[in-house]
């Protein structure tokens, strides 16, 4: 374990040290991709809740006053895009209900100058996806499922990484929700397979 | 050394020893071994090119070139050094390019219409503002802004179809160039913007000061609806004298004039090409230009299709179901797509295509025999002048070899199929001061033939009595405003300056107060006080009639983007004609509606009026009409020398017509199907004349007539006369916009006026040569065929006999055959659904290139620029191919479309390194373009050179208003990506969505009917060529006609197998009836 001469090459010390660099890197990336429930910070938007123009609570609207997610997210069932509620569904209520608020002045204010509200977008593919809300929705898919639970949250957060392969380990069965497995495969006691189109022309349009 | 001398010398012989055995396989009618008799198999060319073997990959500019610094030299002069430094910056800055996705917002309606979700479609039917034709147009709004026009299926002229104009006008809504706002004092040279209100004050002023004095007001617009010419009559009555003039260009004078001399009624009648069995064309481009092309396009082709027959392999006996065909015959000045469909076409000189028809007539009246009873027998004209017109002589003045057989072969034709022939002229390649004559002799020729009332209707067409229409209701505005008696002039929809040079402009300059109301600024509201800003026919109101019986409506599909105003309401806020006031232009068109064209007053007419897009009333009933002998008399004599010298023919391209179309991006850069030229106008010119000029592709040379002169580069054109050289008009615009405005050069100044007549051809021209070189922008060789058996056509006898004459493929080497594999390294593809396949009737495609501009608009496919397509980098993934065959001065011409062949053994899905093009389960070849690296390892792989590559960020051209265009069920591809055809997968995919919804699903997928769904490129096609289905469905459109006998595959020894068949073409060369 002499020190080698330089001219000899490496030494064996430097190759000791490599070889344990190389164990905890190892380690560390069996440790952050070796399961494949950590997604890269920069490839997706988890853990994004970005703050809105009006603090809109879903606590609130959807789990307190249990006000049904296709009430205002009426696209959800009919067309490719959920949508979001037009100012006139807010005002539906608003014209009376808690008119005292800062914000729903605001919000008023806004929808007697004939302007909207510009939220921030939470949720949000790349232009390439297609994705379509409608046919996941009419599939039986919660919106649970891929927005998480909504209910309780005061600020929206995207909590699915909505990747690809995300959204493929769904399609591929392996995280598919037993209420789609049992849609798919009613025959099945414990449904087990691929519940929708793995083929790339099904997203990539 | 030596022995590899000799190995070398030895495998040389052997090569040529088979080439020379290829060379007279392909290049000989009597093949070698292997071909019978029945797979005769023509030779086709791309181009005279082809002919002098001057065709390899290497001598064609492709996309591939030979090195990098190849385009930095052409096109900038970049010296090495800075590109390694461009570079370099450029790695360096790619380094830093890692950052969070940026914050979007997403925005609601404040007050969201009830029939709009974002992501669903709403339609909406209009009428197509493409031309003055008129056809109905349903649009495809998404969130209240129109992306798609596509043909209204209920229209009765055009049904369903619509032509390239048509299918661009959706980027006529979003340019840029448009007039954004009024404008004021043009003409003074202090061009500025001004206020609705401020210009509604001074022309309501000056109006009052006119209305009260004895003033001529003349109002000057393009063709116009019903309701908007009861709206200007009833504005033009509050003056002492006030007229409309409807002017467009290519209105044909003649046979509105020819008819009022022959049958006393001036009119367009209306030609049913359906029911004609031989069509004699004498210069009238109807397929392409003339008159309403797509319901002419619609009518003729039902006779030429011929319908899937019993594989005539499977017995020596069995007979093919139908065998008949109708006839085209074409003598045609310049080639156009007419001519190219024609079965016999004759290149003749411009003002020659009287001499044809009076030749015709000689003949028609000595077969057919005319009774002494007859009012014909004694007339002047026909017994002392036909006679002088044998079809020999006439035959050797036109210079045509066996002309006099061909014309006594046609005359015998036409007499045999009375009744159900027709014979048209007009179109300005033809127009000349013959012109009014030959429509004369036309319709003398069809009344002698029994053709009115048959294949021409009278009664149906469009009568001009009481309209001021065509060049001779200009000529008197123009006389009238010379003399300065004009008082004030209104111009809509027209662009005199520009289509009536010199003429106008200087009578424009004696008319005190001038408007123009237009969408753009041109040539015409240069010379305006006020410039009004217009919107768009998306973005409008109104009406048309183009037949009686046919009402068609006009309504807005957006709200107007720009502050404009409709020229009507307009006319209706500066003069309270009988309106209560502060009534609009819409309220006019339903109170006219209610009363002139319901006449009645119950509101579900209104709505379900909007909701087809048209009101058919019953049209009149087509009685026969009686020839007037005293029209004869203008007839003759004529000067029968043989022309010397040179003729110019000035014709209309299917793209930009009249000129119309010249800043639309999308139709200068659509190829023209004869030329193949994009984005300039060429001098066409015979192959024989070049040789004798010594003049080749693109040589810069002077046209020239006594009082102009121009300079525009040559194309060499096959199928042209000798002694006629011809160019397209509508170029050459000086202040249209971007695209428009300096793209190839303005012919409107060679026409001739004499008197109150206009002639766009036939002028004598000198040519000298400048010695400077254009490069055109042809799309010709981008593709090279280098002489591989593609594509084949057969005579329709050569069919009777055999219809599957047309295979010109080895049967060992036709692999797609069904029952006939060959191996392959990979394993085959099982497709258990549907399988999307498509066939393409090459006796139906025109050529047209709509379905080039349908795809263009469907699938966000970006125009290049004119230096991009010199380069071959057009992004079209749908081209039309231009095949001749047979000699130069009289070719065959054949057009295919060629697009992705979907091949099931696709060359370009193994040698993608990352899998960006894959097959899917429903036979489609897929192409994902966020995975593509840009390798285009692909696009060479491609045997059909169907796949395009984005070299450049496209999209950042599209600027402001052009965004709105895109259609947001289609990826917009950036920088290095690759896109190619994809069968319209969106579209597939929907009507997999809308199957879902109304319960029809097989193996969990929506099941498509056969017809349900069409591909942008099947739905617009005016022939119907495309048919595009399901192939595992027997019974589908589709898979019957992928087993007709003339079926067959592009490339198939390539072993590709090919999702897309063809039908030959078969061209009836015998006479009609056979």
């Amino acid at each position: 374990m002499h020190g080698a001469h330089p001219e000899n090459g490496v030494s064996l010390k430097f190759h000791a040290k490599l070889l344990i660099a190389l164990v905890i890197t190892g380690t560390a990336g069996f440790a952050a991709f070796g399961d494949r429930k950590f997604v890269v910070p920069s490839a997706s938007n988890q853990g994004y809740a970005p703050e809105q123009p009006i603090p809109f609570s879903h606590r609130l609207m959807a789990g307190n006053d249990r006000i049904p997610c296709l009430y205002c997210h009426t696209g959800a069932d009919k067309s490719r895009h959920a949508g979001i509620p037009p100012m006139n569904v807010c005002m539906n209520c608003h014209q009376v209900v808690k008119a005292d608020s800062p914000y729903i002045q605001k919000l008023k204010q806004l929808y007697n100058e004939k302007k909207t509200i510009e939220w921030v977008r939470v949720h949000e593919l790349p232009d390439f996806v297609y994705f379509s809300h409608k046919r996941h929705v009419l599939k039986g898919v919660s919106c649970e499922t891929c927005h998480g639970d909504v209910a309780r949250m005061d600020r929206v957060e995207q909590v699915a990484p909505l990747t690809m392969g995300w959204c493929l380990d769904c399609h591929r069965g392996k995280t598919a929700p037993p209420e789609v497995l049992s849609r798919v495969y009613p025959n099945q006691q414990n449904p087990r397979g691929p519940v929708a189109s793995t083929q790339c022309d099904t997203c990539h349009q | 050394m030596l022995r590899r001398n000799a190995t070398h010398a030895i495998n040389k012989g052997f090569l040529m020893n088979e080439k020379a055995k290829f060379k007279d396989h392909v290049e000989t009618r009597e093949s070698v071994s292997g071909l019978t008799q029945n797979r005769q198999h023509r030779q086709h060319w791309r181009g005279i090119e082809d002919l002098e073997s001057k065709t390899t990959c290497d001598e064609r500019v492709t996309e591939f070139d030979q090195s990098p610094f190849d385009w930095i030299r052409d096109s900038t002069e970049m010296a090495r050094r800075e590109f390694l430094t461009i570079m370099g910056a450029g790695v360096a800055m790619a380094t830093f390019g890692c950052a969070r996705r940026p914050v979007h917002k997403i925005i609601p309606y404040v007050i969201k219409p009830e029939e709009v979700t974002p992501g669903i479609a709403n339609w909406y039917a209009t009428t197509c503002g493409g031309c003055s034709a008129a056809c109905g147009a349903l649009v495809k709004t998404r969130e209240g802004r129109p992306i798609k026009v596509e043909g209204n299926p209920k229209h009765p002229l055009n049904r369903g179809a619509l032509c390239a104009r048509g299918q661009a006008s959706i980027f006529d809504l979003y340019d840029p160039d448009r007039l954004k706002a009024p404008l004021a004092g043009s003409r003074t040279g202090k061009r500025r913007q001004t206020s609705w209100a401020e210009a509604d004050q001074a022309i309501q002023t000056r109006f009052k000061e006119l209305a009260a004095k004895k003033a001529r007001v003349r109002v000057l617009s393009g063709r116009s609806g019903p309701a908007s010419r009861r709206l200007v009559s009833e504005f033009l009555s509050t003056f002492s004298d006030g007229e409309q003039i409807e002017y467009e260009p290519l209105f044909d004078d003649e046979i509105v004039e020819a008819r009022r001399l022959c049958f006393g009624h001036p009119s367009i009648p209306r030609y049913r090409f359906d029911r004609a069995d031989l069509v004699i064309s004498l210069g009238a481009d109807f397929l392409g230009t003339w008159l309403s092309p797509v319901e002419f396009a619609r009518d003729w082709v039902g006779g030429r299709k011929l319908p899937n027959a019993p594989n005539a392999l499977n017995g020596p006996n069995a007979l093919p179901v139908k065998t008949t065909m109708t006839k085209l015959i074409s003598f045609e000045p310049t080639l156009t797509i007419t001519g190219s469909n024609a079965d016999e076409r004759f290149a003749i000189r411009p003002g020659d295509e009287l001499k044809v028809a009076l030749a015709l007539a000689h003949e028609v009246v000595k077969s057919a025999g005319i009774r002494s009873s007859s009012s014909f027998a004694k007339n002047k004209a026909i017994v002392n002048l036909l006679p002088g017109y044998t079809p020999a002589s006439v035959a050797k003045e036109i210079g045509i070899a066996n002309g006099d057989l061909a014309i006594k072969r046609f005359a015998s034709s036409l007499v045999r199929s009375s009744g159900r022939s027709l014979i048209i002229g007009g179109g300005p390649q033809s127009q000349t001061s013959n012109s009014l004559a030959l429509q004369i002799a036309i319709n003398l020729l069809n009344s002698l033939l029994g053709n009115e009332g048959v294949t021409i209707e009278s009664d149906a067409g469009t009568g001009f009595a009481d309209r001021k229409v065509g060049f001779s209701a200009v000529s008197k505005l123009i006389a009238e405003m010379d003399a300065g008696s004009v008082d004030a002039l209104i111009v809509h929809g027209a662009n005199p300056v520009y289509t009536i040079p010199r003429l106008f402009e200087d009578a424009l300059k004696k008319v005190p107060f001038v408007i123009v109301m237009s969408e753009y600024e041109n040539e015409t509201s240069r010379h305006a006080d006020y410039v009004l800003a217009t919107p768009h026919p998306l973005e409008s109101w109104g009406d048309a009639e183009p037949r009686p019986g046919i009402r068609s409506i006009q309504q807005p599909v957006i709200a107007p983007m720009h502050s404009t105003r409709a020229f009507e309401d307009s006319i209706l806020l500066w003069t309270e004609v009988r309106r209560p006031k502060g009534s609009s232009w819409y309220d006019y068109l339903r109170s006219f509606w209610k009363n002139d064209v319901f006449r009645s007053d119950r509101e579900w007419l209104w709505e379900e009026t909007l909701r087809t897009g048209v009101f058919q009333s019953t049209p009149a009933r087509a009685k026969r009409v009686e020839f007037r002998n005293s029209a004869l008399d203008r007839l003759g004599p004529y000067a029968r020398t043989e022309n010397s010298g040179l003729v110019f023919s000035a014709y209309a391209k299917v793209s930009i017509l009249d000129g119309r179309g010249a800043n639309n991006v999308l139709l200068q850069e659509l190829p023209e199907p004869t030329t193949a030229i994009t984005w300039d106008n060429s001098l066409n010119i015979a192959p024989s004349l070049a040789k004798k000029l010594g003049v080749a592709e693109n040589d810069v040379l002077e046209l020239s007539i006594p009082h102009h002169v121009v300079e525009l580069p040559v194309h060499i054109q096959p199928g042209l006369h000798p002694s006629v050289v011809s160019a397209a008009l509508g170029y050459g615009r000086r202040s249209v916009g971007k695209a428009g405005d300096s793209t190839g050069v303005d012919l409107y100044p060679f026409m001739t006026v004499k008197g109150s007549a206009r002639f766009y051809s036939g002028q004598t021209v000198r040519l000298r040569k400048t010695g400077k070189i254009y490069r055109l922008a042809s799309t010709q060789w981008h593709t090279v065929a280098e002489k591989r058996p593609i594509i084949n056509d057969i005579t329709l006898a050569q069919y009777r006999k055999n219809p599957a004459a047309s295979i010109h493929t080895e049967p060992e080497l036709r692999p797609a055959r069904p029952g006939q594999k060959l191996p392959t390294l990979w394993p085959e593809h099982v497709y258990q659904g549907q399988r999307w396949g498509m066939t393409i009737d090459l006796n139906s495609c025109i050529g047209c290139g709509s379905c080039v501009i349908a795809c263009q608009v469907e699938n966000n496919v970006p125009a290049v620029g004119r230096e991009l397509v010199r380069n071959s980098r057009e992004m079209h993934w749908l081209r039309i191919d231009r095949y001749f065959s047979g000699v130069p001065e009289r070719p065959d011409v054949l057009f295919q479309p060629m697009l992705c062949q979907h091949c099931d053994l696709a060359p370009c899905e193994p040698v993608c390194p990352v899998l960006a093009s894959v097959h899917n389960d429903e036979g489609l070849n897929l192409q994902v373009y966020n995975r593509c690296v840009g390798t285009r390892y692909c696009e060479n792989n491609c045997p059909y050179k169907v796949r395009r590559f984005n070299f450049f960020d496209y999209w950042k051209s599209y600027k402001t208003t052009m965004n709105l265009a895109w259609n947001p069920d289609v990826t917009v591809r950036s920088r290095g990506v690759m896109e190619k055809c994809t069968f319209c997968q969106h579209r597939i995919k929907g009507a997999q969505d809308q199957a879902k919804d109304n319960g029809k699903v097989k193996n969990g997928k929506g099941y498509v009917e056969d017809g349900a769904m069409k591909t942008a490129c099947e739905q617009t096609c005016p022939t119907d060529a495309i048919v595009f289905g399901d192939l595992n469905d027997p019974n589908s459109r589709v898979s019957k006609l992928s087993r007709d006998p003339r079926a067959f595959r592009v490339l198939e020894l390539q072993n590709t197998q090919p999702s897309i068949t063809y039908l030959t073409k078969v061209r009836n060369k015998d006479d009609a009836h056979g």
